[in-house]
């Protein structure tokens, strides 16, 4: 199919889109009929069945609770307007998460979000370049503690290497998925998520290491 | 291939991401690299406390209140989509008191004001308010083809029929009306009519002094959706010649 943009909803062929583990027993299919057919309960099924790849992933792209509802309420509302557009057979997580990382990127422009830290930062505040190693120190810190560095450090990543290291890292989608959602290349993903890895590595340990001196 | 070079590709290798000719490359510089051992080893870990995020469940009122937000959208453009006799009983529940009050309007206003301004002949107001509300002159009147002949019914006014026409306009004639256009309503009555305020009311002049056809009764009834307005055509002209 031919890609048409509209609403932020690119059409992309099921090649990239559609290799999912997702098999035909989707229930997530019969509710996309009845929705499009006007049944406003199924379309509430479809997003109780998807609520949390939307939000999740709106707040790793976000990283802000209030944005990401925002979002989140953006995204499904992008999906009643354009339910008919999406073709039965195909994957529709795929197409939702295009949806997401679309509005969230409209939303980041809209509200011309200046508090994106950069990893440079770090190097200004003249701490011990030395590396640590976060084996060595992470135990020490509490599962709520080293969530937020890692949230910290997403929110330090460049819009679209953090976009691509969210659905690689965290949704777990392959590097052909996440090409195929974020309209690029598998080149460009491995990338950017290896750009996105290192830097995120650099971050923690150094986040990790000047936490524990205090 | 130097430390920096296979850093980036091990930043690939550790999660899987390299094809087997590349994995092959970052394997053996690994086994000869004790610095590049120990930096997959850091990386390895940094990967298993971001990879952990996923893990991390989020408050489920987040998701009742993005639901409910989408909910309420999604049932405001349904009700816009649909006529309004095809609208689920709920909908049509939640009206019950516009729907009585604009019955009661029609119904009261049709039969109290044209018996009010028969029996006070004398009263101007209504006149003006006509000629405001864009309706036929005297004089154009006069020079009308098909004048009704309405003076047997006006002296008898307990024995017209009102024809009591009420019009549903389609959606998209609706928002033209919300927006202004009487031209629309106009075209769709073939009656000259005017907008009104807030269940605005306009009515004809005394018809005792020169038998002159009635403009219809328009009445219309504002709801909570700017893009939804009931309007009421109640026609006044009379039955017999
Ligand atoms: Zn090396």
């Amino acid at each position: 199919m031919a890609p048409t943009s509209n609403g932020g909803i690119l059409m992309v062929d099921d090649a990239r889109l559609g290799s999912g583990a997702h098999t035909g027993d989707d229930p997530t299919a019969r509710w996309l009929q009845a929705a499009k057919a006007g049944d406003a309960s199924a379309f509430e099924q479809i997003m109780i069945l998807h609520q949390r790849q939307v939000l999740s992933t709106s707040l790793r792209l976000l990283g802000d609770v209030k944005d990401a509802q925002d979002a989140a309420q953006e995204v499904f509302l992008r999906l009643y307007k354009y339910l008919n557009r999406f073709q039965d057979g195909r994957q529709f997580p795929p197409w939702l998460y295009r949806i997401t990382v679309n509005v969230c990127r409209d939303l980041q422009r809209r509200r011309q979000k200046t508090t994106m830290l950069s990893f440079e930062d770090l190097r200004e505040t003249g701490e011990a370049i030395e590396p640590a190693s976060a084996t060595d120190l992470e135990a020490e810190f509490s599962l709520a503690e080293k969530r937020s560095f890692v949230k910290e450090a997403l929110r330090r990543l460049p819009a679209k290497e953090r976009a691509a290291v969210v659905l690689r890292d965290i949704e777990g989608l392959s590097t052909r998925e996440v090409a195929g959602i974020l309209g690029s290349s598998e080149i460009t993903v491995r990338s950017q998520v290896s750009s996105a890895r290192l830097k995120m590595k650099l971050f923690l340990e150094r986040r990790l290491k000047a936490k524990k001196r205090l | 291939m130097n430390c920096d070079s296979i850093q980036k590709l091990i930043a690939l290798y550790s999660e899987g991401d390299l094809g087997a000719a590349q994995a092959t490359t970052v394997e053996t510089h690994l086994l000869s690299c004790a610095a590049c051992q120990s930096f997959l080893n850091e990386l390895e870990a940094s990967q298993a406390m971001v990879k952990a995020l996923a893990a991390e469940t989020l408050d489920p009122a987040s998701f009742d209140r993005v639901r409910q937000r989408v909910m309420e959208e999604v049932s405001r453009a349904q009700v816009a989509h649909t006529p309004w006799w095809r609208l689920p009983h709920s909908v049509l529940a939640g009206w019950s008191p516009a729907w009585a009050v604009g019955l009661a309007l029609v119904l009261g206003l049709g039969f109290l004001l044209p018996w009010r301004f028969w029996r006070e002949p004398a009263a101007p107001e209504p006149r003006e308010h006509a000629v405001a509300s864009g309706s036929p002159t005297h004089q154009q009147v006069a020079a009308s083809p098909t004048p009704v002949s309405s003076a047997e019914a006006v002296q008898k006014p307990e024995l017209r029929q009102l024809a009591l026409r009420r019009k549903v306009l389609p959606r998209h004639r609706l928002a033209l009306a919300a927006q202004g256009e009487p031209e629309s309503i106009a075209a769709e009555t073939e009656q000259p009519v005017e907008q009104g305020a807030v269940l605005g009311v306009e009515t004809t002049p005394p018809a005792d002094i020169v038998a002159e056809p009635l403009p219809p009764l328009l009445i219309k009834l504002m709801t909570d959706d700017p893009n939804i307005v009931i309007v009421w055509l109640v026609d006044l002209e009379t039955q017999e010649k």
